[in-house]
């Protein structure tokens, strides 16, 4: 399609209800920046913009900024940084510095999970409302504590995946197996398409079978970990691939492929 | 004729609102957002409080436009701008525009509520990426969204015909396609085309 006949659908195309073949057309032609409809949506987005902005006024209740401005202390990135700094910095080499992270990363963790435990006193005295948060700590701190046994056991494997050195848009992280479990740590995933979920698959050597290794959703900046508290037989896996899924997961693959991961190469 | 001048007083108040004091000045505006994003991407809480005092109530107002309901809105607004919080690192000044970047979040979120709220699936609804950094697909820095604009978006919405003003709502502030509105109103789905075409060549030409 050219141009001049996708210039009427620019408008829908940025409100996001644009039907049939120019949807795509236009996606098409702003990937490979074609200046035409690169303006003409441009214009789009500043009218959507003023037709935000004309909506009747009513005032947010007083509330809300306090609201908001707890939350944002509650989410600041404590636990992200902290898994940032220590895992995405280091080279990992399998040497005295793998000692020394591995020291770190508990060390951290310990103190991560008894802050955990500290705000789960608070919390448990507090009113119901608090239930569900406290829920969500709960398991994040057995999470914590499981990945914690896994990264540090002996017998542990670590697979790395992603560029590694600036970060992009490609998940990147580990993943360390181990035969009572495995645990991954990533950054930039995507967040997944609307009402799906991502699901974690073990590749087997053996029957060249895919094997549903749970759910799990990345946060609002990307991050994301998943603990499998089962047996597995680690040298029985070739690879570890994340599909898409409906939420909750299902037992053959139904979405699209997003990474696979070679299981070669262990450095520890 | 009392009811499209009320639409207009209502809208222009809007607009004051949502521009505040460095209305007009679309430079200083953008240099100051630039700011204030870099602060809130470096942890500023005061940065970003100071930013929801500048657009609370554009948010808060357009999540109840579009819900209808204070708890929704609510819950929406403060999504907006934990995500603010949480994505500022990614805003490009060169290209991002701040207040549109919140228009089109808070539209986003409001919508995916409203559907999931009226179990409307249809793979019609794809809404705009909301990187705060729109490289990629979009060439050219974005056109000045000045308080006269929005007033003559206002103006021409509120002199539209009645049936050509309903779909543009539909479309804009309920995500609803063009033959999701030509069901609902009942109406052929060329009629709701041609409206919308007429209705938005009119819209587009007030912003320029
Ligand atoms: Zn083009």
């Amino acid at each position: 399609m050219n141009c001049e006949s996708l210039r009427d659908s620019y408008e829908l195309f940025v409100f996001g209800t644009l039907e049939g073949p120019e949807r795509e057309e236009i996606a098409a032609h702003l990937q490979r920046a074609c200046p035409e409809c690169s303006a003409g949506v441009n214009r789009a987005r500043v009218l959507a913009t003023n037709l935000g902005s004309i909506a009747p006024p009513v005032d947010a209740p007083g509330h809300l900024r306090a609201h908001i401005m707890r939350a944002v202390v509650q989410a600041t990135p404590r636990m992200h940084s902290f898994w940032e700094s220590i895992f995405w910095r280091m080279a990992f080499p399998v040497s005295a510095a793998a000692a020394l992270t591995l020291l770190l990363v508990v060390f951290g963790l310990g103190r991560e999970i008894g802050s955990l435990n500290l705000e789960l006193k608070t919390l448990q005295k507090s009113a119901a409302d608090s239930r569900k948060r406290e829920q969500v700590l709960v398991s994040r701190a057995n999470a914590y504590r499981a990945a914690l046994a896994l990264m540090s056991a002996r017998e542990s494997r670590e697979v790395r995946f992603g560029p590694g050195l600036k970060p992009n848009k490609q998940p990147d992280g580990r993943v360390y197996l181990n035969p009572k479990g495995l645990v991954m740590i990533a950054s930039n995933f995507p967040a997944p398409p609307k009402g799906r979920t991502y699901e974690l698959w073990l590749l087997r050597k053996s029957t060249k079978g895919a094997e549903p290794a749970g759910v799990f959703d990345p946060d609002a900046s990307g991050g994301a970990m998943h603990v499998l508290a089962r047996n597995i037989n680690v040298n029985d896996i070739a690879a570890l691939a994340v599909s898409d899924e409906p939420p909750g997961g299902v037992q053959e693959r139904t979405g699209a492929i997003v990474m696979v991961v070679p299981v070669t190469g262990m450095t520890r | 004729m009392t009811g499209v001048l009320l639409v207009f007083i209502v809208v222009a108040f809007a607009v004051a609102q949502a521009y505040g004091s460095s209305a007009g000045d679309s430079q200083a505006r953008r240099e100051l957002d630039r700011k204030e994003v870099a602060a809130i991407a470096d942890g500023d809480q005061a940065a970003l409080g100071r930013v929801y005092d500048r657009f609370h109530r554009l948010v808060f107002s357009l999540a109840m436009r579009v819900l209808g309901d204070r708890s929704a809105a609510e819950e929406v607004s403060q999504d907006v701008f934990l995500r603010l919080w949480h994505r500022a690192g990614d805003f490009d000044a060169s290209r991002g525009d701040l207040m549109g970047w919140l228009v089109t979040v808070t539209r986003n979120r409001a919508i995916d509520t409203l559907r999931s709220r009226q179990h409307r699936e249809s793979s019609a609804w794809t809404p705009m990426p909301e990187s705060l950094d729109t490289a990629g697909w979009l060439a050219t820095a974005p056109a000045a969204t000045g308080i006269e604009a929005a007033e003559r978006v206002g103006k021409m919405m509120a002199s539209l015909a009645e049936q050509q003003r309903k779909i543009i709502e539909l479309s804009y502030y309920a995500g609803y396609s063009q033959s999701e509105i030509a069901e609902l109103l009942n109406l052929p789905l060329g009629t709701v085309k041609t409206w919308t075409r007429s209705a938005l060549a009119a819209l587009r030409d007030a912003c320029r």
